[in-house]
């Protein structure tokens, strides 16, 4: 991934030109890609069904899901792409006090169903009184939910996942654990690379953008905060946000 | 008389689903997921064609495919493969034209076109 990494330096502005260039263009065949791997899988279903060779009403009936299916996903990447837009260039609505408790509650909701599907309890440990913060809010809840959403997703069924709100000395400490998908030493560099999944991601959720982390990791940036990661199979796997108060 | 053997290897359960649907009348189907898998129902399935998807995680379809043309046993199993990559639609792989890539018998784009690939797998197993 050399290719992608802007570097300062004393480089000309050719040299920075050309490498901008490359590092466009990366990015553009990458979201091609991604982009029509999703599309190409729904296309083939259509087509296959629209051919009329296939007739059993499980077939007929499996293909139609697949293509709805494949067609969210899509639609997941370009909400994905649009959402790191949206925390990259800060066209969020301007910081304001907000209560975490209630926020992380209500992401945790947002997930309920989802989380039944997996087999999955979500369990909130939060202070009993409010945790005013002030935040951009829209970035703190795409922060939460793509953290919540990928403990749910990549947890082995019966489990727990546990999200922790605690006070500390300089702010906030928010920690999400999950029992299941590990994340091995050497990717932890990878992880917060757009697009990238963990090799076996994809057996836990096959649906999956690779933008989650990143959106995560450019949110708790926005808020000067920092973000780390511990996984083993101990523990579990945890992301811990640390946020300051000021 | 019994059916011919076709497997498909590929990581995309939805394109695996839709070549399934459209072959399970006259053709006897197996899948695999990764080309580590695929390689192994090879070994057990003896398909008579190979629908490979090129990339995949672990074992991808580059390497299955040059691993299958360069065993004796295995270099005669036409492998048709698949991916998204455009630029390389109808390209043979099996003449001078490989361009040290694929020595692969036919490729197909995605999205699949069902009529393109009946006709492959008939000019090659009937």
């Amino acid at each position: 991934m050399d290719e992608t990494h802007l570097t300062s330096g004393n480089e000309t502005a050719d040299a920075l030109n050309d490498k901008f260039e490359r590092v466009k263009n990366t990015f553009m065949r990458t979201v091609s890609h991604n982009l029509r791997s999703p599309i190409a899988a729904a296309q083939s279903c259509l087509r296959v069904l629209a051919s009329g060779a296939v007739t059993d009403p499980e077939d007929v009936s499996k293909l139609l899901n697949n293509a709805l299916e494949r067609g969210e996903d899509a639609l997941a990447l370009v909400d994905d792409m649009l959402a790191l837009l949206e925390v990259r260039t800060e066209t969020l609505p301007p910081p304001a006090e907000m209560d975490l408790v209630k926020a992380v509650r209500g992401a945790s909701d947002y997930f309920a169903a989802a989380a039944r599907n997996r087999q999955v309890e979500i369990l909130v440990e939060a202070p009993p009184e409010p945790v005013v913060v002030c935040l951009r809010g829209k970035m703190f809840v795409m922060m939460i939910r793509n953290l919540i959403d990928n403990a749910v997703k990549y947890s082995d069924p019966g489990n727990k996942v546990m999200i922790g709100i605690a006070k500390t000395g300089g702010g906030v400490e928010i920690k999400t654990t999950s029992r299941g998908l590990l994340i091995g030493g050497p990717d932890f560099d990878n992880i917060f690379i757009e697009f990238w999944r963990a090799p076996n991601a994809k057996q836990y959720s096959p649906h999956g953008t690779g933008l989650g982390l990143p959106i995560v990791k450019t949110a708790v940036e926005c808020f000067g905060g920092s973000i780390s990661l511990l996984s083993d199979s101990e523990n579990g796997t945890s992301f811990t946000v640390s946020i300051p108060s000021t | 008389m019994s059916k011919k053997k076709i497997l498909i290897i590929e990581d995309d359960p939805a394109i695996v689903d839709s070549i399934a649907a459209l072959l399970k009348t006259d053709y006897d189907v197996d899948s695999a997921k990764n080309g580590n898998e695929g390689l192994e129902k090879v070994a057990s399935f003896k398909p008579e064609l190979i629908i490979l998807d090129l990339l995949m995680p672990e074992k991808d379809g580059f390497d299955v495919c040059k691993r299958l043309k360069t065993d004796e046993a295995l270099k005669n199993i036409p492998v048709i493969a698949l991916s998204s990559f455009t630029e390389l639609y109808g390209m043979s792989f099996s003449g001078e034209d490989t361009k040290g890539m694929l020595p692969s018998d036919i490729y197909l784009s995605k999205p699949l076109d069902p009529k393109t690939l009946l006709r492959e797998i008939k000019d090659h197993i009937g």
